[in-house]
């Protein structure tokens, strides 16, 4: 049996407990004058190290800034029920409740990861990953930046300008590649892809594939001029060709390349072959970066029908280049974005975009008309400056409504057919050329490679803005567009966050991880195999290695869904295992008790607001503090049930701010079927309830209890 | 009953509320391009502004090309043609659609089909339409027909 220590806190005589407190021989009962002192900490300390602690006093957002210890169960005895004016007698279930919950849990091993390699790999050398590289590697570390491309430099170097300004990417450019290519502590490795990756933060194995070979410093033309494959990558080329960028050498697009060796005849160092490598690293960023959707994919804009109709990238390079020279264009923004048949997201960047091509017409060509077909303008902002001189100073026109077809006419001229929503008629408008502004999408398999979740189409990290603080310690990290689409001056400030992550591990000798995991019984699974959870998991931690479902501790945020969903009982979350938590709803519940599970990221902290604002509800609600309502298995509310409550209340975020994505819409479809089924059982359906509380609506929080202690 | 609940009761009229008013449905309607009364998307935002249907619903030729192209899944098209049923619930059949309905009791056909017709089809191998009483009995029997 387990020797107890329960550490009792008074907060200066606010909170009452019972006389002749006593929960048996073994249960220790330690009272406590100051939380802040060392010497209470040292004694929960040194308690931590042969018992269990149970620490009773002010809410968890108070004690667990004094004590990091994930295996100290909290009692919450001044918000629930000093300050709401209960009857300390109450504190005496709760207490019970945590013993019988701990007797039945076991300990939280703390997990350490060692940093084995101080150094880092960086996917892609867009202005994202230079940036990023350039941060790691003045930081002192090993940066290897890999790129698919011959050369350096992304999707900003075959942009001829940049907005709102139009400054040309030179401005940004050149300096950087300059600082990132001559710091001896970055490796750059072109034509060169990421076959695979295995390990754990501070210790991973890479595997690359390199394709043919740099020779710096000898450009002889002749090269290009013997290559017999010509590419059409927006402007013409060759399949051997030099972009001003880095490094200063013929780089060979294999993609086109028919290896008949006409160059390797003009420059004998060169090679076409491939050859493989294996890195060993301790943080992966990845900054793969946007690639343009497919244009042709929309059939009506007649893409690749029209010889005149271009996407946004291609226009660019074409006008810039001087190979085109239209009288008129028209500009659709949102081309495929914002549409369910193409890609249901907004791109965010592209209106900005079409004006910088509008500016960009008029700058060189000022007579030119130009047209831009706009949904929304989305000059969020100081872009709302960039729109006004475009068309105060510019004269662009701006047509509200989305094209509904392209069509080119007998003499060669595109006519783009849509409807001025502001004049409430349709038009036509005969031009030269049509630019598409289409939306991106990310490199989904460098995604996959590095089992990075991603829902719908971008990373779902990106979607909670909390990933930083509360998840635990990772090795892979997501710079610049990879993570969704971003204009150059948001990357090149917002890179800081993936270097500041790599150089924060890999400045330690280990991590250590925060959140408990989920576990997963091997033995209990095989026999059932079900793999529910495998589904269930908003992160995608949850995952088959082999014949075994395993959860990856990197990933695993400790939202407890997948316990929920785990019939067997094999699958169980550190702390919050479905044994623990029956023994301490048991231990807890009296006859006519009404047993609130409430979600600590929000509905826990208006209850807490209630103490503070000194309202008072019914004594006989009780609350568990619980990580997601999507962790309250169907057990958990029977038990509640079974060990006399007369109500039970889930409570939890407002639909879609689950801070785990879909915990709250999960616990609302079981709460659905199990109202069914308490029907069955001869119990009132409606003393069931699953509210959606915000962490300021102490009120209804109250208003809420009191309405199911009125049901008999 | 208003119109909007009378939607919101129809799983594809629901759909209603995706409408983002982008105009793509007018833009290549081939109705609104011959007739300026008839727009779509006016149609629709009316409908949730409003509450209100007006005559130009009838102007809508059943191609469904603003369905299909329609970006947000609404199901421009259906919702037409369940207005047009709201209509004929609450108003009876419009004075204007009445010679189309007599002419498929007539002939089978909303309108007649002459020589001309026949010869387009003949001149691309399809064989020559003929109007026969079927519609019409149908009519008939299940008591249809303009009154």
């Amino acid at each position: 049996m387990h020797c107890l220590k329960v550490f009792l806190y008074d907060f200066g005589g606010e909170i009452k407990y019972p006389e002749n407190l006593s929960f048996g021989k073994d249960v220790e009962i330690i009272r406590i004058k100051d939380i802040s002192t060392e010497e209470t900490r040292k004694a929960v300390e040194k308690a931590l190290e042969t018992d269990q602690v149970i620490f009773v006093g002010p809410s968890h957002r108070i004690s667990e800034r004094f004590f990091h210890d994930p295996n100290i169960k909290y009692v919450n005895a001044r918000e629930q029920v000093a300050w709401v004016g209960h009857n300390p007698e109450k504190i005496r279930d709760l207490i019970q409740g945590s013993i019988d919950k701990l007797r039945s849990s076991s300990k939280i091993e703390k997990k350490r990861f060692p940093i084995k390699y101080k150094s880092a790999l960086v996917i892609g050398a867009g202005i994202a990953g230079l940036e990023t590289a350039r941060q790691i590697a003045n930081s002192g570390y090993k940066v290897y930046l890999i790129e698919k491309k011959p050369f350096i430099g992304g999707l900003v170097a075959r942009l001829d300008r940049l907005y709102p300004a139009g400054t040309p990417n030179s401005h940004v450019l050149y300096p950087l590649i300059n600082e990132v290519v001559s710091n001896p502590n970055v490796e750059v490795l072109v034509n060169t892809e990421m076959l695979e990756a295995d390990g754990i933060v501070g210790d991973y194995t890479v595997k690359l594939r390199t394709k043919g070979n740099v020779v710096e410093g000898k450009l002889p033309k002749k090269c290009e001029e013997v290559c017999p494959v010509v590419v059409e990558d927006k402007i013409i080329r060759k399949a051997i060709y030099y972009q001003p960028t880095y490094p200063e050498a013929y780089g060979i697009d294999f993609d086109s390349c028919n290896k008949c060796g006409n160059c390797v005849k003009v420059l004998p160092e060169l090679t076409l072959g491939e050859s493989e490598k294996t890195l060993h690293v301790g943080a992966i960023v990845v900054a793969t970066g946007l690639k343009g959707y497919d244009a042709k994919r929309i059939t009506e804009y007649g893409y690749g029908k029209y010889p005149n109709v271009f996407t946004k990238l291609e226009f660019e390079r074409k006008f810039a280049n001087g190979f085109i020279k239209p009288k008129s264009v028209v500009i659709v923004n949102c081309a495929g974005s914002r549409d369910k048949n193409h890609l249901p997201y907004c791109s965010r960047v592209c209106c900005m975009l079409g004006l910088k091509a509008a500016k960009l017409i008029k700058d060189t060509a000022p007579e030119t008309e130009v047209f831009v077909n706009y949904i929304d303008m989305r000059s969020y902002g100081i872009f709302e400056e960039f729109y006004n001189t475009v068309r105060e100073t510019y004269g662009v026109k701006f047509v509200q409504g989305r094209p509904s077809e392209i069509l080119q006419d007998a003499e060669g001229k595109l006519v783009v057919r849509c409807e001025d929503i502001l004049l409430g008629k349709n038009i036509e408008m005969k031009v030269d050329c049509v630019v598409l502004m289409t939306g991106f999408v990310p490199d989904k398999e460098t995604f996959e490679k590095l089992g990075i979740y991603s829902s719908g189409a971008y990373p779902v990290e990106y979607v909670n803005s909390t990933y930083s603080i509360d998840s635990n310690p990772r090795g892979i990290f997501i710079a610049g567009s990879a993570g969704y689409p971003k204009d150059v001056a948001e990357i090149l400030i917002n890179a800081a966050n993936a270097p500041g992550g790599v150089i924060e591990i890999l400045s330690k000798d280990y991590v250590e991880n925060k959140t408990p995991t989920a576990k997963i019984d091997s033995k209990i699974c095989a026999e059932n195999n079900c793999r529910i959870c495998i589904t269930a998991c908003p992160y995608g931690a949850v995952h088959m290695k082999g014949e075994e479902v395993t959860v990856s501790e990197e990933v695993c945020m400790g939202c407890g869904i997948c316990t929920a969903t785990c019939a067997a009982g094999a699958n169980q979350l550190e702390g919050f295992e479905e044994k623990g938590m029956l023994a301490q709803i048991g231990g807890m519940t009296k006859q006519g008790d009404i047993i609130a599970f409430m979600c600590k990221w929000s509905s826990y902290n208006a209850a807490d607001k209630a103490g503070h604002e000194r309202l008072t509800y019914p004594e006989n609600v009780k609350i568990i503090r619980i990580p997601c309502t999507g962790r309250v298995s169907s057990q958990m509310i029977l038990k509640a049930y079974e060990s006399g409550a007369k109500a039970v209340l889930v409570a939890g975020c407002p639909p879609d701010a689950c801070h785990y994505f879909t915990g709250n819409f999960k616990a609302r479809k079981r709460i659905t079927a199990l109202k069914e089924m308490l029907k069955q059982f001869g119990i009132d359906p409606a003393t069931l309830a699953l509210e959606w509380i915000g962490k300021d609506e102490s009120k209804r929080f109250v208003d809420i209890v009191t309405g199911l202690n009125g049901k008999k | 009953m208003d119109l909007r609940e009378e939607l919101r009761s129809e799983i594809d009229g629901k759909t209603i509320n995706y409408c983002f008013s982008c105009g793509m449905c007018t833009g290549g309607c081939p109705s609104a391009r011959l007739n300026e009364k008839y727009n779509p998307r006016r149609i629709l935002h009316r409908a949730v502004i409003e509450g209100k249907i007006e005559d130009d619903i009838w102007l809508c030729t059943n191609c469904y090309t603003c369905q299909e192209r329609c970006p947000t899944k609404t199901k421009v098209a259906d919702i037409i043609s369940f207005m047009r049923r709201i209509y004929v619930k609450e108003k009876g059949i419009p004075e204007f659609i009445k010679p189309l309905v007599t002419n498929l009791q007539a002939c089978g056909f909303t309108a007649p089909i002459g020589e001309l017709e026949n010869k387009r089809r003949e001149r691309m191998g399809l064989p020559p339409v003929k109007t026969n009483d079927e519609i019409k009995r149908i009519i008939e029997k299940t008591g249809g027909g303009v009154k």
